[in-house]
């Protein structure tokens, strides 16, 4: 792929990303409708294309007469505050793991490690259904259950450029010039981290939009009436036949903000093609 | 004369603490106050981790085992981390072998500069500017405002070293530690950089402790001379002295292997074989397998001979001239 080419997918993931969640958080505002008003008398009218189509409601509306378009757009939000928060929540921390781990080694190092391992040995999904079953699905707890959904990737790629940096000529240098580990870490290791934990980031934006949209399908995930991505495709599956559009949106809109996620992370990759990137490159598409 | 660093007795060693390999045998090394001592031997002698295990910088997995290290009057070996810091960059400058690798790509040389006077004098990076310009002129980089703002990749590797050199000089060390410091550089850049050290450390009256495999370095900067083998030291004296008659076959050596630029052809002499490797070192006199004069005792420990005010390692020290060697 070509440079251009590379950094036209770039911009146009991002751009449109940036639309979406725009749109998703400013749109629920601006629109006259709420998303949750029932008007039951115009229930599972089409979308606009269709002479059936409701006046005011051009995405249609669902089995409660509520308007897609809001509903879509509401649930986009929550969606995406949960992929969004939970991506930066596991990029923190398995930065600070993987750089300190990678800094440090030894016995911090090999925890670290073997915790990672056994968290990827253990079926995500599987842990995910539990803890809400168990804990309830609150926002909050859905975030910080993602975010534990998502670290291992960045602590891993953080580790390693933390480990090739720590043996660098220049900061066993800086540590000649009297600076302390919290210092080397801060100013060499992490300035060098940071494409990279970029690229991570978007990667994980993407996955874990995914699987909240799935927690949230099989019933786990955020609970009626706030809508979600995946509850509102949940609610859709029984009208597939009849009404196709109430789970069409918001299945289109996870795909779209996946590939733009993806796209966002492959575009930055490219346009910081270091060794590192690369690396990671491989990693996200081995998933 | 008071002694800046004063290196008693350090045993140094690596790897698994069940099955460790020695790398510095008992080195005892002193630098007075204004000297400059030139640490000279093979590579895998133990010079390198002689001096960067006494700063702490030898890495993970080095230990010191025995022996003292005191910098100005501080030991530094058992000391906390704070005292290292202060010590490192404040009490001891360290120039490396690599200009390009002791650079950070991704900064301004000037703002590394800075750096290492921001660490012990605290501030802001920006308000040591003229700080690092004086350093900057003081080694000898025309046009230091502009340079500052270069990166690393920008310079040539003269540029660097001085960088470099600056960089240990930033809080006026009593002691500069340089690694190889002219090794990496053009054969042409080597005499600059060479002079830039002599004026930072002879000129100003500051300590110097220079590793080195370069005898012409040492002969050219250094007041005294310690040479090391196998992990230890098996010589060491004045320059004068040591370069004109030395007294352990193995400085003979190297002495004899020196390119000479005189009339008439002759030819490079060269040791044989090559110094053992750290972990398989022989138990009496590490230098015996390749010693053209070894006897029967050189299988066992060799004593410290110190008659004439000299000091070597040997069973028996070359009292003779250079001439019958050479």
């Amino acid at each position: 792929m070509s440079r251009r080419s590379a950094n036209l997918s770039l911009w146009l993931s991002l751009g449109t990303l940036l639309a979406i969640t725009l749109a998703c958080f400013l749109g629920s505002a601006l629109l006259p409708d709420d998303a949750g008003e029932q008007a039951l008398s115009e229930r599972l009218r089409p979308p606009f294309w269709s002479p059936d189509a409701l006046a005011g409601s051009p995405l249609g509306t669902d089995a409660f007469g509520r308007d897609m378009l809001a509903r879509t757009l509401e649930g986009g939000r929550v969606s995406l505050e949960v992929g969004f928060g939970a991506a930066t929540g596991a990029v923190l921390i398995g930065t600070l793991l993987g750089v300190v781990a990678g800094f440090w080694g030894g016995w911090l190092d090999r925890i670290v490690m073997a915790l990672a391992d056994v968290w990827l040995a253990f079926p995500f999904l599987v842990i995910a259904l539990a803890t809400v079953a168990v804990v309830g699905s609150d926002l909050p707890v859905l975030i910080a259950l993602l975010t534990l959904g998502g670290w291992v990737l960045p602590t891993r790629v953080t580790r390693t450029i933390a480990q090739r940096v720590r043996s660098e000529d220049y900061v066993v240098a800086a540590a000649g010039a009297g600076a302390s580990d919290a210092y080397l870490m801060r100013r060499h290791v992490l300035p060098q981290a940071l494409p990279v934990v970029l690229v991570v980031w978007s990667f994980t934006v993407g996955a874990l939009v995914v699987i909240e949209g799935a927690l949230s399908f099989l019933g786990l995930g955020v609970k009626p009436p706030t809508p979600s991505w995946g509850n509102i495709m949940s609610d859709g599956t029984v009208y597939l036949d009849t009404a196709w559009w109430i789970a069409a949106w918001p299945a289109t809109m996870i795909v779209l903000t996946v590939i733009c996620a993806n796209g966002l992370g492959n575009g930055l990759r490219r346009r910081w093609a270091t060794p590192d990137t690369s690396r990671v490159g491989e990693k996200a598409a081995a998933r | 004369m008071t002694d800046v660093l004063s290196i008693e007795d350090l045993w140094v060693e690596a790897g698994d603490p069940r099955d460790p390999v020695t790398l510095v045998r008992g080195v005892s090394l002193s630098v007075e106050a204004g000297s400059v001592v030139g640490l000279v031997g093979e590579s895998g002698s133990g010079k390198t981790v002689t001096c960067m295990a006494s700063l702490g910088l030898a890495g993970r997995g080095v230990r010191i085992t025995r022996g003292s290290v005191r910098l100005g009057g501080t030991e530094l070996v058992g000391a906390d981390e704070p005292t290292m810091r202060r010590v490192r960059g404040g009490v001891v400058g360290t120039v490396f072998q690599d200009p390009l690798g002791a650079l950070n790509p991704l900064q301004r040389v000037g703002d590394q500069i800075a750096e290492a006077v921001q660490l012990h004098r605290g501030g802001r990076r920006r308000a040591h500017r003229d700080r690092v310009v004086h350093l900057l002129t003081q080694v000898g980089v025309p046009d230091p405002a502009r340079r500052a703002r270069a990166y690393p990749h920008e310079l040539s590797g003269g540029m660097r070293q001085r960088v470099a050199i600056a960089m240990a000089l930033a809080n006026d060390p009593s002691l500069v530690v340089a690694d190889e410091p002219t090794t990496a550089l053009d054969v042409t850049v080597q005499a600059q950089v060479l002079d830039v050290i002599r004026r930072a450390t002879k000129d100003d009256g500051r300590a110097a402790l220079i590793i080195t495999h370069d005898l012409g370095l040492v002969a050219e900067v250094a007041d005294r001379v310690a040479v090391m083998y196998a992990g230890q030291i098996v010589e060491k004296g004045s320059v004068a002295e040591v370069f004109a008659a030395p007294r352990h076959p193995y400085t003979q050596g190297l002495l004899a292997s020196r390119p000479a630029l005189e009339p008439g052809r002759r030819r490079l002499s060269a040791m044989g074989g090559r110094p053992p490797l750290p972990g398989s070192w022989p138990v009496g006199c590490a230098f015996a397998p390749r010693c053209p004069v070894a006897v029967e005792a050189c299988t066992t420990p060799p004593p410290v001979d110190q008659s004439d005010g000299r000091w070597s390692r040997c069973w028996h020290p070359q009292v003779e001239s250079m001439e019958g060697v050479s």
